[in-house]
């Protein structure tokens, strides 16, 4: 167990040092990078994918996936958009509705894997993000919405001394979720349903409802992210809904640990992930680097964060062989 | 640039590596190599990155809508056109992967007003409203490129409206359409991405042009077809099975999309299609050919180089004082099987080939 901790922490230096060298690297390359106001769009720019990334993290863990966060937040930001439309200007009760439409969404995705038994979460929740995505354009008319009171914008624009108050949320979100996870039961039920399902329901712990937890939080944080959205760009746009928020979302959370296979990943590492890649698309932009060598280097890291879960499994069993025969 | 591409493939190569090395917990032999590399590449940005600095008066950043297409590259060359004819002036330009990427526009755009490095900023909104947003605070030059952004902080904006083009595009598909003997003229457009704002802007522009001139714009048979080739052949299918009897017009939203589905047209070989108008936008060189082989009828071309020379052009005035125009306009150009030659050659010419 003391083994394994010490892997964990060696395994958040790794990924702490690429982004430490990333930042040398592009700090020596122009000298715009290392400056309080770019800082801070790192920070802002890394916001959006941090939170889809939490709830993206939990369904890994439980070794599913989520493909409708990035459709899901867009679909709760247009929402509010429509309420806007029509004359709604509570801010309270517009943030209130977008929570609880990107919950319910959660929830709905979560059902179909345990209640209706769907194989795997990546078919439902691909059919779902087709759904929002239309959704999404069906209540805004195919139009987009500006005009939001400022009260719901505040969570994506304001900043205290320059540094994004979205940012101070994610912070306090991970935090939060980091004592979830490791210090609670509940936490230590969503590594179980990774690691050994059959195992977990043997157990006693009602894996269902395990699961369903984490698709809903998942739509949760989708909906936060929605409404951070409409802060940084003030407004809410349907066709947004396909755009590759997932795959973001799923990147960060491999970079900074997370597995495929299910049962592995933490919060420090994620918000780490997320940071990697929000410093890389700065840099690019920074040193106006042509847009499809950008493409290639996001598909390069996004290749080598599967290719690092791969080995990661190889290296974790032949470690375990290497234990078992040991002992005998 | 050179220089500048490969230190970046060096940084996603470090990243990569660096984030690979994190894994293994043991192996620290990758990530002594990583480092070394990083070192070597040091000295070669520091040079980079000054080069680039001390061109001269004005550095000008031109944030394009992507510059993943022909479309665009014009736009590039235009603005570098103009920096290479005058010698105070540099410009950056730069755009996301593709033009739906409405995140990464808005991180640029950010990331850029908030290095400092430039004097002034010519922006193509993707979403016109974001970047009224992104740019409320800043007290640099903003004008706007191809499409409007609306915000009084804008001074200019260059470009033709998508929506006055399409409509010239579309009057000029009416007349077509009346000398290839139509009597009624119906129109079904193909068009883009459902909310995109140039899709409705070429869609408003369409519905004027053929309404105002006598023609019938079938508004509910509007197929979506994601800007896409192969989507829009599913599209023109579906037209032909609803109108076995003929449509005289066929607009799409751009020229990909108009030639796949004259290519389907002329595939199927329905009597009702033989003289059907099939109407693009953008007019590049793939598409300016197929009018000239007869495969597709007529597209409407902006002129993108030069709206990127004037945008500079526009924005080096306004640095120097001089009173600069709220619109100026880059004019379009109807492309039909007349003049399509004589417009290859110009793209090529702006190309260098």
């Amino acid at each position: 167990m003391k083994k394994n901790k010490l892997g964990g922490f060696s395994a958040y230096l790794g990924t702490l040092g690429a982004l430490v060298i990333l930042c040398v690297v592009l700090t020596i390359a122009s000298k715009n990078f290392l400056t309080y106001s770019n800082i801070m769009s790192v920070l802002k720019q890394t916001t959006f994918t941090a939170l889809l990334s939490t709830g993206m993290l939990l369904c890994l863990i439980t070794a599913g996936i989520d493909l409708s966060v990035g459709a899901n937040a867009t679909f709760c930001a247009c929402m509010c958009g429509m309420l806007v439309k029509n004359g709604m200007t509570n801010p309270v009760l517009l943030i209130l509705i977008a929570l609880i439409a990107g919950t319910l969404i959660g929830l709905i995705n979560g059902t179909l894997l345990t209640r209706l038994h769907l194989p795997h979460p990546f078919v439902s929740t691909l059919g779902m993000k087709n759904f929002l995505w239309g959704a999404a354009l069906l209540v805004t008319g195919s139009q987009m919405i500006s005009g939001f009171p400022d009260g719901v914008m505040a969570l994506g624009s304001a900043t205290i001394g320059g540094f994004p108050v979205s940012f101070i949320v994610v912070v306090i979100i991970y935090v939060i979720m980091h004592i979830l996870l490791t210090r609670t039961a509940l936490g230590r039920s969503i590594y179980c349903a990774g690691g050994n399902m059959e195992a977990t329901r043997l157990s006693g712990i009602d894996s269902a409802n395990v699961l369903t937890f984490c698709y809903a939080l998942s739509g949760f944080m989708a909906a936060i992210a929605g409404i951070v959205s409409i802060g940084r760009s003030g407004i809410c746009n349907g066709a947004n809904a396909i755009q590759p928020y997932d795959t973001d979302a799923i990147a960060s959370c491999v970079i900074g640990g997370a597995s495929f296979m299910g049962g592995k990943g933490t919060m420090f590492g994620t918000i780490i992930g997320a940071l990697v890649i929000a410093t890389l698309r700065n840099g690019f932009t920074l040193l106006s680097v042509d847009s499809a060598v950008q493409n290639m280097v996001l598909g390069l890291v996004i290749i080598g964060a599967v290719l690092l879960d791969v080995t990661r499994e190889a290296m974790a069993a032949k470690a375990r062989r290497k234990e078992a025969g040991a002992k005998a | 640039m050179k220089r500048r591409l490969f230190a970046t493939l060096l940084a996603g190569a470090v990243a990569i590596s660096m984030v690979a090395c994190g894994g293994s917990s043991s192996s620290s032999g990758s990530s002594a190599a990583s480092e070394e590399k990083t070192e070597e590449a040091a000295p070669a940005e520091g040079e980079a990155a000054e080069g680039e600095a001390a061109g001269g008066e004005y550095h000008i950043d031109v944030i394009c809508k992507t510059l993943s297409s022909e479309y665009w590259g014009y736009i590039k060359a235009g603005a570098e056109a103009y920096a290479k004819e005058h010698p105070g002036v540099t410009v950056d330009v730069k755009g996301p992967p593709s033009e739906t990427s409405y995140d990464e526009q808005m991180n640029m755009i950010q990331t850029d007003l908030g290095s400092g490095a430039y004097d002034g900023y010519i922006i193509a909104p993707l979403q016109t409203d974001t970047v009224a947003t992104l740019i409320a605070d800043t007290d640099k030059p903003v004008m706007a490129l191809d499409s409007k952004i609306a915000s009084d902080k804008v001074i200019s904006f260059i470009g033709t409206g998508n929506e006055e083009a399409a409509k010239a595009g579309a009057a000029a598909a009416v007349e077509a359409a009346k000398a290839a003997g139509w009597e009624e003229i119906k129109c079904i457009e193909i068009a883009g991405v459902q909310g995109d704002g140039t899709n409705t802007a070429r869609m408003n522009g369409y519905i004027a042009g053929i309404e105002e001139n006598g023609g019938d714009f079938l508004e509910d048979e509007v197929q979506y077809a994601d800007a896409v080739a192969d989507k829009a052949v599913t599209c023109m299918e579906a037209i032909m099975s609803n109108h076995p009897e003929g449509v005289a017009i066929i607009c799409a939203n751009n020229d990909d999309m108009a030639l796949a589905a004259a290519n389907k047209a002329a595939e199927v070989g329905l009597e009702g299609y033989k003289n059907t108008i099939f109407l693009g936008f953008d007019g590049q060189i793939p598409a300016a050919q197929a009018i000239l082989d007869g495969k597709m009828t007529m597209s409407t071309a902006q002129n993108p180089y030069n709206m990127a020379y004037m945008a500079v052009d526009t924005m080096v005035k306004h640095l120097n004082g001089e009173q600069v125009d709220a619109v100026v306009d880059s004019g379009y150009t109807i492309i039909t099987a007349e003049n399509a030659q004589e417009h290859i050659d110009t793209l090529n010419s702006y190309s260098g080939k």
